[in-house]
């Protein structure tokens, strides 16, 4: 009775079978592109634990103890500047669709897009 | 349970927790791509599989996922690591006990970093509410490529090492195709 070593090794590397699996897998890393999207409202931003929402339509710039700060402009949000170390929080970029996220662990900062308007009793929606 | 076997299983964590250590303390591959690794010490589980079944590549995993959480200082990737770690080995053991013959290692790689990298993002979803999206068209592609690398790895190694490090008869018998765990 073989086992799987001498398997393995009595086998081709890879075959035809093996290269369209790998193309179908690749494409249904694509689906998630396709997924409708809504446009965000406004922004929660959780930072230490202490949120605060603000409305997308309005340019500000927000300072967080000077250690990071988080930008609203033309309807979306990002974080312009941070002093964690890898910066993957800046590298982000903008983002505007509901449901999107902007986390930086080293700063405990949370952005996220909320598709609804202000809720005067909850302070966000979606 | 022999002591061979005990040493086997120890070598075989102590290489992958080594690897897993290694590859924490190196930048992602794509530096905007937060936690996407090459994944080396994953090799280690996948050829496991092969050579000594899978109660000892699920062991492998385990020990190195929890170790190398707790040795890095970063005890919450835990949840992440073990969970999509444990789900994706046992897709790949599946895959390899099922499909060996027509599907190649390299392919069973590819497939299991992909699943491991999607459950942390539904983990990530789920706990944080990080939107899948706009990360996962970067991240799935990146995973992918670390899978066939390391499937190629891993291929190497099953094929080219001498049969004799692989299995010997006595203490493991390689991957039994009729094994219950």
């Amino acid at each position: 009775m073989t086992d799987r070593v001498d398997k393995l090794r009595s086998s081709k590397p890879f075959s035809l079978l093996d290269a369209v699996i790998i193309v179908i897998v690749s494409l249904l890393c694509l689906v998630p592109l396709f997924i409708p999207k809504k446009t965000g409202k406004t922004v929660s931003v959780t930072y230490r634990g202490k949120t605060s929402v603000y409305e997308l339509s309005a340019d500000r710039i927000i300072d967080f103890d000077g250690k990071i700060k988080v930008e609203i402009k033309g309807g979306k949000v990002r974080v312009s500047e941070s002093d964690c170390p890898s910066h993957t929080c800046v590298a982000r970029g903008y983002v505007s669709n509901a449901g999107e996220t902007i986390v930086c662990l080293p700063n405990d900062l949370v952005v996220r897009v909320s598709g609804e308007e202000i809720d005067a009793v909850t302070g966000g929606g979606v | 349970m022999n002591s061979r076997k005990v040493a086997r299983l120890a070598l075989l964590s102590a290489i992958s927790l080594i690897l897993g250590l290694i590859e924490s303390r190196l930048p992602p591959l794509l530096w905007f791509v937060p936690y996407v690794r090459l994944g080396l010490a994953n090799v280690v589980a996948l050829f496991a599989i092969f050579t000594d079944g899978a109660k000892v590549g699920c062991f492998v995993l385990t020990i190195k996922c929890v170790l190398v959480s707790l040795l890095s200082g970063n005890p919450v990737a835990l949840i992440y690591s073990l969970t999509a770690g444990l789900i994706s080995y046992w897709i790949q053991y599946a895959l390899i006990r099922y499909l060996l013959g027509k599907i190649s290692v390299i392919t069973v790689a590819f497939i299991g970093a992909a699943a491991h990298n999607f459950t942390q993002l539904i983990i990530a979803a789920l706990i944080v509410g990080v939107d899948l999206t706009s990360l996962a068209v970067l991240f799935l592609p990146a995973s992918a490529v670390a899978g066939l690398f390391t499937g190629t790895v891993t291929y190497l190694l099953v094929k080219r090492l001498p049969v004799s490090l692989l299995k010997d008869g006595k203490t493991n018998h390689g991957g039994d195709a009729n094994e219950r765990f």
